[in-house]
């Protein structure tokens, strides 16, 4: 049901933004800003449930907890920089969307790096 | 034997199942590729986890990702405190001079003599040199206080003789010792300004270790 309240919302909220984006476009954005906002809130604590229950699960088969919170991690920048990066999109501002894309890319990509190097720090030590 | 590679495929299983699990999650946007470099090698590290153990015993996989994450770190910081250094340096050296100030003043006011005492220095701002921090000059300017230097000494007066008909004479011997007592008073105030002066001046050596010749004092009346 809670798709349903979901899509209630987006409709509504989309009827508002053509309505008001003739006479109010700043005020369009913002709406638009919130029902986002608002449309995330509501699945995250679902998400929690189910991120918690497969932490637990890999923590169970001892797989390195480190490695499994910088996937998780990743997950978490690439939603809130795909959030943001579509409502500038959506304002008209492609240029700051992909600065934003950008940003994301080098915090994943500072993330990653540690992983990469003790990847290969492995395999030369590994290496006779 | 059978334990080890249980608990192996048991990890790649997971993780297998974990990655792909994620995949669904993530936005379909440019992001994706990023997390299959992560994930592909996360699943190499886990994969190739058992036979480090065979090899050598002492190789660590996690030393290594932490050594990693604190070079990483250790380096960003190192960027932002140098954007930040000549920022903080200068705010430094701002509640420095005002502790300084502030310290000077209360030390001057307690000597006595002094009413009121109000302080100004010149501190070394070059934070490359070895005195970064000292203090160049002090200027003080104080007020001082007749109370607190003893009592008054009581002004002798002459007998006066009503009687006596030379009146002119005492007038101008009177204008006289007027003169004297002022001279003797402004000797009095010099001899008290340069012993306080001195006082003031040892006091303030003292707090911040400065010669004496960078001392500048003006009194106040």
């Amino acid at each position: 049901m809670d798709i349903l309240q979901i899509v209630g919302l987006c409709l509504v909220a989309t009827v508002i933004i053509i309505v008001l984006k003739s006479y109010r476009p700043e005020i369009a954005i913002q709406i638009s800003i919130v029902t986002g906002i608002v449309v995330f809130f509501l699945v995250v604590a679902k998400l929690t449930a189910v991120i918690d229950l497969l932490k637990e699960l890999t923590s169970r088969a001892n797989i390195d907890m480190s490695y499994v919170n910088i996937l998780l991690k990743i997950i978490g920048i690439a939603y809130i920089a795909e959030f943001g990066a579509e409502v500038c999109r959506d304002a008209g501002e492609t240029s700051i969307a992909s600065k934003i894309e950008l940003a994301a890319k080098v915090i994943i990509v500072v993330l990653a790096v540690p992983i990469m190097t003790s990847l290969l720090e492995l395999i030369i030590r590994i290496m006779p | 034997m059978i334990d080890f590679l249980k608990s192996w495929i048991l990890n790649i299983v997971t993780l297998v199942l974990f990655i792909a699990f994620l995949e669904i999650l993530l936005p379909s946007g440019k992001i994706k590729k990023y997390l299959n470099l992560v994930s592909g090698f996360i699943l190499i590290i886990t994969v190739i986890n058992p036979f480090i153990a065979l090899i050598s015993s002492d190789l660590e996989i996690k030393d290594f990702q932490i050594a990693g994450s604190n070079f990483l770190d250790k380096r960003e910081i190192e960027e932002k405190s140098k954007i930040l250094e000549e920022q903080q340096i200068r705010q430094i050296i701002k509640v420095y001079r005002n502790k300084i100030i502030v310290q000077l003043e209360e030390r001057v006011k307690d000597i006595d003599g002094v009413s009121d005492a109000r302080a100004d220095i010149i501190i070394n701002e070059d934070y490359n040199s070895d005195e970064f921090g000292q203090v160049k000059r002090v200027y003080l300017y104080i007020k001082t206080s007749t109370e607190s230097s003893g009592i008054t000494p009581i002004e002798k007066i002459e007998k006066i003789d009503l009687s006596s008909p030379q009146t002119d004479q005492k007038n101008e011997d009177g204008d006289s010792y007027r003169e004297e007592a002022g001279e003797d008073s402004e000797k009095k105030d010099e001899v008290i300004d340069t012993g306080l002066k001195k006082r003031i001046k040892e006091k303030v050596k003292k707090i911040v270790d400065i010669d004496e010749d960078n001392i500048v004092i003006n009194i106040e009346k």
